[in-house]
């Protein structure tokens, strides 16, 4: 019996050293959160068309991150027709992370761009906003 | 007068002997297993050498250039282009004492200035497809144990066989990803990590050479 327990904890233990978390390798996501939420109808980010992230208004969004530039805007349009903006700007480095990751990239230096119309985003992890 | 015409004879055969040791030979080599594996891959890789014959010795130089492509790292489109130099000193261990024919087998030294790219492609959902270009440069000095086999085809061709264990002796530049391949010494990595990254390689050699002395 104490020889099973033994053998379960080695075998857990073993899971949970074991399971490394690797960088991205594809597009990756921001994490936006809103202590205070507004209804937005419609959530997008500018490129050649407007095509929507999100149609129904959430105080949690994932938005995708433009890795071919050095920067990203998303819009948050309320139903109103008016808009907020938020803009990031970041830098993109991609090498071997290891055996069992292959190539990843990870983004550098995170910031919060001028476009940005809420008074209140802050940078709460490494790829996550808060907007107050 | 019995006694010494052995003893003359026995200096002319020494005298003929060691002119004869004295005759030096030389052959330009080519490299052609290495050339024909990475021409159906797609790449370049040309190996003229110069190889030097005299008594027991075969002093041999290389001066190399490849152009290698590959996909490595099930993710990565690789390029390799790069040159070498190597200078060797091979011993006849079989064979006769004189000519080109016999078991060779001894040590080089060589030096190797090679650029890899990897371009390497994300996928994208929302926005278009992202594609990077990874770029390192290394030059690595290697030691290199060598042994042939030269045998003469007719009067001026010669076949050469061998196997070549190289030890790349500085560390790699590695910042992007390992080190894959060493021009002149061949391929170090085999989906490794960097810290598990080889110096050591094996390499098969077929060379053809012609006897231009």
């Amino acid at each position: 019996m104490y020889l099973s327990n033994l053998l379960g904890l080695a075998l857990i233990s073993t899971f949970m050293c074991c399971s490394i978390e690797c960088d991205f390798k594809s597009e990756p996501q921001l994490d936006v959160s809103f202590a205070n939420p507004r209804e937005y109808v419609l959530v997008y980010a500018l490129k050649d068309e407007v095509d929507p992230i999100t149609t129904r208004p959430s105080s949690f969004y994932q938005l995708p991150i433009n890795l071919s530039s050095k920067n990203t805007i998303y819009i948050f349009t309320l139903a109103s027709g008016e808009t907020d903006t938020l803009e990031v700007t970041y830098s993109v480095d991609v090498s071997f992370e290891s055996k069992r990751c292959g190539f990843t990239g990870v983004l550098e230096d995170l910031n919060i761009g001028e476009a940005t119309t809420f008074e209140s985003a802050n940078l709460s992890g490494s790829s996550s906003i808060r907007i107050q | 007068m019995k006694k010494v015409i052995p003893i003359v004879c026995l200096c002319m055969l020494s005298l003929a002997s060691s002119a004869q040791n004295r005759i030096t030979h030389y052959s330009i080599d080519m490299e052609l297993l290495k050339t024909t594996v990475w021409l159906l891959e797609g790449s370049r890789y040309i190996s003229p050498q110069l190889s030097v014959y005299h008594k027991h010795w075969m002093f041999q130089t290389a001066f190399g250039s490849a152009s290698i492509d590959d996909i490595v790292y099930q993710e990565v489109d690789y390029n390799n282009s790069g040159w070498f130099v190597s200078v060797k000193a091979l011993h006849r261990i079989l064979g006769k004492t004189q000519g080109i024919n016999g078991v060779y087998m001894g040590l080089g030294l060589g030096i190797s200035d090679y650029t890899e790219k990897g371009d390497i492609t994300f996928g994208g959902n929302y926005f278009d497809d992202f594609r990077a270009t990874l770029k390192q440069q290394n030059r690595s000095y290697f030691v290199q144990w060598s042994a042939r086999i030269k045998q003469k085809l007719g009067d001026k061709w010669i076949i050469g066989q061998g196997i070549d264990i190289t030890h790349i002796v500085n560390s790699y530049n590695q910042p992007e990803f390992p080190v894959y391949y060493v021009p002149g010494s061949g391929i170090v990595n085999i989906f490794g990590d960097r810290a598990d990254n080889e110096s050591f390689s094996f390499g098969l050699s077929i060379n053809i050479g012609y006897q231009i002395r």
